[in-house]
Formats: structure tokens, C-alpha cells, sequence
């Protein structure tokens, strides 16, 4: 029977834009009962035939680079795209078929023809032929009101000679015991008092409990839509018991045999952080096969990877690019540093027809599970992301608003006693944090000293300004930007004549092409500018405003009810005064 | 506090009463926050009768020979068990006099100095059995008075059995950076077994339960059908994830010595009818550690000074294995320890101690000696391209690996003569082996210094 086929809105946009044509990509999704949903696909030069340049550039890296390791387990190919000119090319249907062979959780892999301004064609193979099916376009939303992300966390101690047979060894092992049933189960904390426990055979739990249940257990109330990125957290437990029922005819007792002689041995330990796609409503006492599945695979890939390094920790970080709309998983050594994966990265871009003037998988891009309230520099919790939830402005137009995270820095933030000059530094600080959390930097986001100690170095201040109160303006920002990170500032000024209504076109275009945060700056104040809302007919607009000199507390809540973040008019800033933009430009990389 | 003892006691005290003289004894059995269970009585062979008549004199060497006795009973018994005091059988009732009382005072606190925190915790109890009118009373150590006197009451008690298997193969290696006595080195091995024991979450018959259910509870559900009364316990050691994304934390480094264990110790205990699963997690945790201490202390003194060649390459090590001893009338099994190499047969050494230290007779069929395998070390070594299958090489330098010798020396010794001697029977057509004398040699040495013995394939793979 043909299976039905779901696909997410950003992959038929992604595979409409798609310009490479002759180019052929697996299609990835995840199966629930008859239905499949496809999700992802990325370029497989290996299968193409077609010898662009770019093609030879890609075929270098071999697939494993690109296996299902960077999906979540679950997601596995599920069948093939064709970038086609046209329709009719002979032939071609019998190749599809032969690299359909290497779908191998379904007896009817999909086949998509992707034509340039056609509709999609979409296929399934049913009996030994293409033939051609329906299918439904459904929201990111729609698939997580399906399934669900389960995020597998846990660290295994590794102690052995350093060799790299005895690292085979160990790994070798560690994989038998995820195969072999209950050697390892794995746990779901929950809010209540007892945690909740899968074993690989059903036990005398709640055998009712589904997948949704649990993950309602952990956060203590029903998810809603708004938590559809939260993961179902699972850990697991290793067991150190024989089961009687798997012993030979005799245990033998312990005994312990002592090696004399140097020997080299490390000492560190393997962290697993693997994700998994899961049907909301499974049964938990069905997931075992794939949280094992999941820890077998990373474990797989981590022995992969050390053997060649064992020097490095290596670290899984788990990217959620919105414009793919789905999680890659990438493992970095710790000490490769973002500048030396340039390449890897580029090649991960174009396998997924991505642009290339955005990082996206630098770690700074990677997704933080736990909250908004993660700070990536320091041990304070910084809000990110404030204005998220805000009512509309009122005025209906066009929405031009900032593009990626930004973390919201405000007076007393760290210790500091700011309170009457140190808005300016805070908006800095605010626009820094945007290209810190979009992965253009790793550098952590500069303290008010640390900006004092820039604008002292570049000779834009004497050396006496080090610790005092003075304050900064618009001109001082984009320095230290650019001292810090090598970003070119726009400055745009607005006479006192004027109101910030005439500058309402540049600041859109702002948006659009840069996306990054704006401080504006003039008399005794500065602000931060996330967005404008501009109605053209009506010629009306207004700013969304994120205002350094809040005092208080973390507590979104506040800070969105009391108009700290907000939406302001033209006239929030005094007439008569002459204002100051600082517009941060985004620079070109991946 | 309500004491119970099963008819199996009573019946021992009366006959013993029937002496009609003093005798002290040891009470063996597990008590919870209100009541004891005595499992097992046991009098004192070593005291003499004067000894214990006159207690006020010698409470000296009366203590010495208690406490010898409670150390090597509390050996045998399985976890979450424990010597719960003393018993005597006397003419009267001792509390009744004073200085009986600062004697018996006195007897104790020597004896609980002497042993380790929870075995000195739970020995609390004094029971005297009258043999003037038959009666037996009982007293907590802390209010030893006439006057809080409690009364004993003989019923049957069911036990629960638990049995786990701890795998020392999922242990860890363990590293030394500089050299340390085997005493060091085993030490460590018993700080990192009770650290992950600390660490771990237990199951019973393959689920978790809350820690307040009650263990008579579980008894039903069994995971093993053909032994329905065994309640099945795994060990599960937490993963947790650490935040490291910031540091590597790999270490390497260099090490002198590396330890690998392996091999399974199994565990045996069981729970009165008031056990909840804490009791048995405890229960289980505390017979794991108290049979590896027992074993690595066996297997220390076993060894005869000087005799650990700390220049040899490999060294194994096998401590004895637990044996299980059936209790006449009680389904409670007790542990003994059986060197490598040492046969049931050759037990009758074994088995009079043991009638010594629990005064009761055994029936060698009875003993389970397949709970725990000999270690399959030996097959291992034979595997290993590194020994020496060549008797010319046998002579001792190239030869890595080492056996620690345990109490037939002797016979092994000889057999290595033997073998000495049929290899140069075998080898006297030829005249290539010049080696046959150096093997000779250090045959001598052996059997005559009883000295370690380099494993080859003359001797060792099979026996000792």
C-alpha cells in the first residue's frame, strides 16, 4: 500500500530554490504508522552525474560526513530528489531506482522531481514502479503536534591505555552492552517523586503511558504548542549485575590481575548528547529500540572520531537553522577552533543549498534547550529574545524586525552600579550579543571595562577614562564593534529638525538585508532598536524599542508590561534633538 | 523491642542447657528499628566453662575470645545479618547481681570497640537462658538492668532470599602512578566498588520500587520461574551528563601499575518479613562489601611474607570464591570461602572449622559450591602469546607472568620435578637441552624456599 506523504512547508520551499539542476539529494523524514513526513534532504553529489566544479569540491568529503549522524535518529533517508530541466529524460527513472536501493527503512521509498516552475512531482515506488502520489504540505507546527524531540544526555567514563586498540576495545564493548536488552536502561526524570524507567522488556509499569504523558511528567503541566521545542530529557544508567537469567553454567568469582610496567592510560569520559525524533503518542514502554538506537549510533560516530584524536573532547551541538527548520547534529573538537572548521562548514552549506553569507553551524549557532534564559557568557542569566510575545504595535504595516537572538543587556547587569551612564555600553553590549548567539563570534560579550579598555587602546580615549563614567556615543560603538569583531557600523543621523519617521526606509532595509540590532543614541539617552512596523499608504510607523535603563530584575514579564521592551513612536525621542544610528552591517561567512 | 528466634534456637539453648554448667555464645540474626530476629545461636567453644563463671576476673581474655569468634562468624554471614550479642546459658539470672552486670558491661564495649561501625550498631541484645527453671529472657545492651527484661518469643519466620551478581568486568581499570603494596592496591579496589555502590540505583526482579515497599511484596513477582523465591536484584550505575563544553577533560598520563579485575561476586543475603527494599538495598550493598573485604583479607594472609615478587610483569591474583553452607532448619544459607585449588574433598579441614565456629554439623553434599566458578584466569593465561610454552624459556627471565602460590606449594613443586624430570627423559636422546638443569634449579627453589612460581607451561596453567 502506498504510504501517505506529509511534507514540511520549508523543504518544498528549500527544494523549489534549489538551483544546481541535475543535481540529485537524498529526501530525509520520519515514518508514523502509514504516514510518511519528510523533512530535510541534502545534496549527494556522490550520485550525480553531472561534473560541475562545485560537484568534484563536494565529492571530496566523503558521505559519512553527511550520514544520518547530523539528524536526529529516526530521521533516515527515505527516498531520492532529482533537480531536473525538464520532464522527459530517458533513462533517468531507472537510475532514481537503482539509488532508491539505498532506502532502507521502507519498501517504497519517495521520489521527488523538482522542475523549475512546475508543482512538485511526488512519487512512490510501488511495485518495482514510480507512481505518482499526493501529498500534504504541513506546518513545522503540525509536525511537532506529532512528534516529539527526545534529547538523550549522558556521559560514560572512559579509562584505558592509550592505545587505540584498547579505545576500539572499550568502545567495541560499550556497544555490545546498548545491544544487548537492559545492559543499559535509560531514565525520564520527572517532577513528581519517582522517575520513570524503560526497560528493553516490558516490566510492570504503567504500560499506558505515552510518550506525551512523560514528557508532561518532566515539565510539570501539559505541553502546549509553545513548548514543541522542549525535549523529552532522557538519561541512562548502566548496569553493573549479571542478570542471572544471561549466565553461563558458572560465574567465575572475581580475581584481579595486576600489570607492572609503564604504560600510558587516559582518563576522560564521553559525553553523549544525541537527539531523537519519537511519535508523541508512542507508549514508553515501546522506545527502548530507539533511545538504543541513539546511543548506539553517537557511540559509533564518537569512536569514529577519537580514534583519530583522542587528545580533544569532543562536544555534540545540535543546530536548528530556521531556515531548514530541522536539527543537524555536528560533533566539533574542543579545540578546533570555529576559523579551522571553515571549510567543513561551507561544505555542510552546500550540501544543504544553503546561503552562504550567515554562519550557521558555528557553535554560537547552536540551539540551547533549556530556557531563554541561558546567558552564553557568563554564569548571570541574561533574557534573550524579549520582545517575543509582545502585542502588536497597532500599526498594521510592514514588519521590518531584527533577525537572530540578541540577549537583553540593561543597567546594574553583573554588578555593575551603571545606573545614569552606562545605557550606551548596555545597548553595545546587546548588539555584540547578536553576533556572538548568530555564531558570527565566540569571543564572550565584552564587560563596560572591557569596552573601556578597546576605546583606550585604539587611542579614541586617554588612559585616564579606565574606570570612570563617561559616557559613550553612537561613534564609540561602531569603533569597539569594529576593534572587536571587524564589523563596519552605518551611522545615520537625524537633524534636530527632523523626526526618526524620515529615517523609517533605511531602518527597514536595515532589517532586512542586515537583521542585526540598532542603538540610537542622542541628548543623555541611548536605546536599542529591534524592528519597525511601517505602514506605507498610511505613512505611519513604529519602533520597536528595547530600553537599557531598566533596573530590575530578570522577569520577562515585566520587562514586556511595563514597556521596557516595546513599541514606541517617532515622538518616544525629543524634538529638537540631534540622534545618532549605529547599524551594525553583518559580514559575508559561514 | 519484640526479639524473635525461630524453634531451631530454642531447641539449641535447651540442649545445651542440659550441660547444666555456664555457657556463653554468640547470637546471630538481623533486627530492625522494634524488633530482632535471631536466626542462629551459637556457643563459644573457647571459653571455658571457669572462663565464663567467674567473668569478673578475666573479662580480659574472655573478650579476646569473643571477639575472635564474632570477627570470623560475621565473615560468614550474609549482608544486612549481623551478630546481635550474647547469650548465656547459666544457673541463674545474672542481671540480677551487680557486678555481673558491670562485668557483662564492661565484656561488651570491649568487644564493640573491636568492631566495625554497623556490626558494633546492631550488637545490642544479652539473652540468658535459666536452666534452673528453663526460662529465657533478653535485654538491650544499653538498659541492662533486671528490670527492662524482655521476653523471647519462639515462632517460625520467613526469610526473604535476594541474590545479585556484582561484575567486576564492568569495573573500571584502575591505574597507580607509583609503586604500592598489594594491600594499597586491593584497598582501592574496595573504596571504588563502595563508591559505585553509593552511586547506584537497584532494581528488584527488573523493576524499581519505592524504597518503603515492603520486600514480602516483591516476593511474588519473580523474574526466574523456576526459582520463584529468589528475588533477583541488578546494580545500575547513573550516567550523568557533566557540562564540560568549555575544558577538555582528558588526562593522560603515565602509570607504573594497572590493575584489571574480573570476574563475578555474587551475593546472597535475605530479609525478614519486615524488610522494605531500602533494607534489602542496604542489605545487598553491605554483603558485597563485606565478602570482597573478607576475600581480599583471606587472600592476604594467605600469602606468605615475602612471597609477592613485585618485579614480575603480571601477577594474578584470585582470592577464595563464597561457598554457601545450608542452616540446619532455617532457610538461611551462611558464606565460606574456598581457595583456587582447594576441592571439597580436601574440606574436612574446612568443614571442622566450621563446626567449630557455628557448632553445627554439616553435610558436605549440602554446600553449594557452584554459586561462584573457579576464575577462569588460567585459561586466559594460556591464551597469552607471552607465556612461555618453550621449558627452555622457563627458567625465569622472559618469563612475565606470576602466580601467587597458595597452600599446595608442595605438590605443585613436585609436579614441576616431574614434569622436569619427563621432559629430560623425553629429551636425553638429544643433546640441544641445555636449559634442563636451570629448570631443575628453580624447581628446587621452589619446593624448597616456597617461593612464587613463574607460570609455564610445565606447572601452572592447570594447577598450583
Amino acid at each position: 500500500m502506498a504510504p501517505k506523504l506529509r511534507i514540511i512547508s520549508r523543504l518544498i520551499e528549500r527544494l523549489e530554490k534549489v538551483k544546481n539542476l541535475g543535481q540529485i539529494g537524498g529526501l530525509y523524514g520520519v515514518q508514523n504508522q502509514d504516514t510518511v513526513y519528510l523533512v530535510g534532504f541534502h545534496l549527494r553529489p556522490d550520485l550525480s552525474e553531472s561534473k560541475s566544479e562545485e560537484n568534484e569540491d563536494l565529492k571530496n568529503v566523503t558521505e559519512y560526513d553527511f550520514s544520518d549522524l547530523n539528524y536526529p535518529t529516526e530521521i533516515d533517508l527515505y527516498g531520492i530528489v532529482w533537480f531536473c530541466e525538464n520532464n522527459a529524460e530517458p533513462g533517468k527513472e531507472d537510475k532514481i531506482k537503482q539509488h532508491a536501493n539505498d532506502v532502507f527503512v521502507t519498501d517504497n521509498p519517495v521520489y521527488i522531481k523538482v522542475i523549475p516552475l512546475q508543482p512538485l512531482k511526488t512519487l512512490v515506488l510501488l511495485n518495482d514502479s514510480f507512481e505518482e502520489i499526493p501529498y500534504v504540505e504541513i506546518s513545522l507546527d503540525e509536525f511537532h503536534d506529532v512528534f516529539t524531540y527526545v534529547r538523550l544526555i549522558g556521559s560514560i567514563p572512559l579509562v584505558c591505555d592509550a592505545d587505540t586498540d584498547a579505545i576500539t576495545q572499550h568502545f567495541d564493548n560499550l556497544r555490545k552492552k546498548v545491544s544487548k536488552g537492559d545492559s543499559i536502561i535509560y531514565k525520564a526524570s520527572t517532577q513528581k517523586s519517582k522517575d520513570h524507567f524503560i526497560f528493553a522488556q516490558t516490566n510492570h509499569n504503567n504500560k499506558s503511558l505515552t510518550v506525551n504523558d512523560l514528557i508532561q511528567a518532566q515539565v510539570g503541566r501539559k505541553p502546549t504548542g509553545k513548548d514543541h521545542m522542549l525535549p523529552l530529557t532522557i538519561q541512562f544508567l548502566l548496569r553493573i549485575s549479571k542478570d542471572k537469567l544471561d549466565k553461563e553454567p558458572m560465574n567465575p568469582a572475581p580475581s584481579m590481575t595486576i600489570h607492572r610496567g609503564n604504560v600510558r592510560a587516559f582518563d576522560t569520559r564521553l559525553n553523549i548528547d544525541s537527539l531523537a525524533v519519537i511519535p508523541r503518542a508512542k507508549k514508553c514502554s515501546d522506545i527502548y529500540i530507539q533511545l538504543a538506537a541513539c546511543l548506539s549510533t553517537r557511540i559509533k560516530h564518537l569512536k569514529k572520531l577519537l580514534v583519530k584524536d583522542q587528545r580533544s573532547t569532543l562536544v555534540s551541538h545540535h543546530f536548528f537553522p530556521p531556515s531548514i527548520d530541522h536539527f543537524i547534529t555536528l560533533l566539533y573538537f574542543n579545540r578546533t577552533s570555529d576559523a579551522e572548521l571553515v571549510p567543513y562548514r561551507e561544505l555542510i552549506h552546500k550540501r544543504l543549498c544553503l546561503s552562504m553569507d550567515k554562519p550557521q553551524f558555528r557553535r554560537g549557532n547552536a540551539h540551547t534547550f533549556n530556557s531563554t534564559l541561558i546567558s552564553p557568557t557568563s554564569n548571570d542569566t541574561i533574557l534573550r529574545d524579549v520582545h517575543i510575545g509582545l502585542n502588536k504595535s497597532g500599526v498594521n504595516g510592514s514588519l521590518s524586525l531584527v533577525r537572530g537572538h540578541y540577549a537583553y543587556y540593561h543597567y546594574r547587569q553583573q554588578g555593575e552600579n551603571d545606573d545614569g551612564w552606562g545605557c550606551a555600553y548596555r545597548s553595545l553590549q546587546t548588539l555584540y550579543s547578536w553576533f556572538l548567539l548568530e555564531g558570527f563570534t565566540s569571543k564572550p560579550v565584552p564587560s563596560i571595562r572591557e569596552i573601556q579598555e578597546t576605546l583606550v587602546y585604539i587611542q579614541d580615549k586617554p588612559p585616564k577614562f579606565l574606570g570612570s563614567k563617561d559616557w559613550i556615543g553612537s561613534t564609540e560603538v561602531s569603533f569597539v564593534l569594529d576593534t572587536l569583531l571587524g564589523v563596519t557600523c552605518r551611522i545615520l543621523s537625524v537633524q534636530a529638525n527632523e523626526t526618526l519617521d524620515c529615517r523609517v526606509p533605511e531602518l527597514c532595509s536595515h532589517f532586512e538585508t542586515h537583521g542585526t540590532p540598532v542603538m540610537i543614541g542622542g541628548g543623555v539617552l541611548a536605546h536599542t532598536i529591534l524592528g519597525v512596523d511601517y505602514d506605507k499608504e498610511q505613512d505611519v510607523a513604529k519602533f520597536l524599542v528595547l530600553d537599557p535603563h531598566y533596573t530590575g530584575e530578570e522577569n520577562l514579564q515585566v520587562i514586556q508590561n511595563k514597556g521596557w521592551c516595546g513599541w514606541k513612536p517617532a515622538n518616544f525621542w525629543k524634538k529638537g534633538t540631534f540622534y545618532n544610528m549605529c547599524l551594525p552591517m553583518k559580514k559575508s561567512c559561514v | 523491642m519484640k526479639v524473635f528466634a525461630g524453634k531451631n534456637v530454642y531447641n539449641y539453648l535447651k540442649d545445651l542447657a542440659g550441660n547444666k554448667m555456664t555457657i556463653p555464645g554468640l547470637l546471630l540474626g538481623q533486627s530492625t528499628k522494634d524488633k530482632s530476629y535471631i536466626i542462629h545461636a551459637v556457643r563459644n567453644l573457647d571459653s571455658t566453662e571457669a572462663l565464663a563463671e567467674e567473668l569478673t576476673q578475666n573479662i580480659e581474655e574472655f573478650s579476646c575470645t569473643l571477639i575472635d569468634h564474632v570477627q570470623q562468624v560475621t565473615r560468614m554471614l550474609p549482608g544486612g545479618t549481623f551478630v546481635l550479642g550474647l547469650f548465656f546459658i547459666c544457673k541463674d539470672n545474672m542481671l540480677a547481681s551487680t557486678s555481673h552486670v558491670k562485668s557483662i558491661q564492661s565484656l561488651v564495649k570491649k568487644i564493640k570497640v573491636n568492631l566495625k561501625e554497623d556490626e558494633s550498631k546492631y550488637f545490642n541484645t544479652i539473652l540468658q537462658y535459666n536452666f534452673s527453671n528453663d526460662s529465657t529472657t533478653c535485654v538491650l545492651i544499653d538498659n541492662l538492668s533486671k528490670d527492662s527484661m524482655l521476653s523471647v518469643e519462639f515462632k517460625k519466620t520467613n526469610w526473604y532470599h535476594i541474590q545479585c551478581f556484582f561484575d567486576f568486568n564492568d569495573l573500571l581499570s584502575l591505574y597507580f602512578p607509583e609503586e604500592v603494596s598489594l594491600k594499597v592496591q586491593s584497598d582501592l579496589v574496595l573504596k571504588r566498588v563502595k563508591t559505585i555502590l553509593d552511586e547506584s540505583l537497584f532494581s528488584l526482579n527488573g523493576a524499581f520500587s519505592d524504597h518503603s515497599v515492603s520486600v514480602k511484596s516483591l516476593a511474588g513477582i519473580s523474574s526466574r520461574p523456576h526459582c520463584p523465591s529468589v528475588i533477583l536484584m541488578n546494580i545500575h550505575l547513573p550516567c550523568e551528563f557533566q557540562e564540560n563544553n568549555n575544558k577538555d577533560i582528558y588526562i593522560e598520563k603515565s602509570f607504573v601499575t594497572k590493575i584489571i579485575c574480573s570476574g563475578i561476586l555474587g551475593s546472597n543475603v535475605y530479609l525478614n518479613e519486615e524488610a522494605t527494599v531500602d533494607d534489602a538495598i542496604l542489605a545487598v550493598k553491605n554483603d558485597i562489601l563485606r565478602s570482597l573485604s573478607s576475600r581480599i583479607e583471606m587472600h592476604l594472609d594467605s600469602l606468605l611474607e615475602g612471597e609477592v615478587n613485585f618485579q614480575e610483569m603480571r601477577t594474578v591474583h584470585e582470592p577464595p570464591r563464597r561457598i554457601l553452607i545450608n542452616l540446619p532448619d532455617v532457610q538461611v544459607q551462611l558464606s565460606d570461602y574456598l581457595f583456587p585449588g582447594e576441592s571439597l574433598s580436601e574440606l574436612s579441614e574446612a568443614l571442622e572449622s566450621l563446626r567449630e565456629l557455628l557448632d553445627i554439623d554439616i553435610n558436605p553434599t549440602t554446600i553449594e559450591k557452584n554459586f561462584e566458578g573457579p576464575s577462569d584466569i588460567n585459561e586466559e593465561n594460556a591464551a597469552l602469546p607471552s607465556t612461555c610454552t618453550n621449558p627452555s624459556e622457563a627458567n625465569g627471565v622472559d618469563s612475565n607472568s606470576f602466580k601467587i602460590p597458595y597452600k599446595k606449594i608442595l605438590i605443585v613443586s613436585l609436579l614441576i620435578v616431574l614434569v622436569a624430570i619427563v621432559y629430560q627423559f623425553l629429551q636425553s636422546g638429544h643433546s640441544s637441552s641445555e636449559s634442563i638443569p636451570d629448570l631443575k634449579k628453580t624447581a628446587d627453589i621452589n619446593t624448597t624456599e616456597n617461593s612464587s612460581m613463574h607460570e609455564t607451561s610445565a606447572g601452572t596453567n592447570t594447577s598450583r
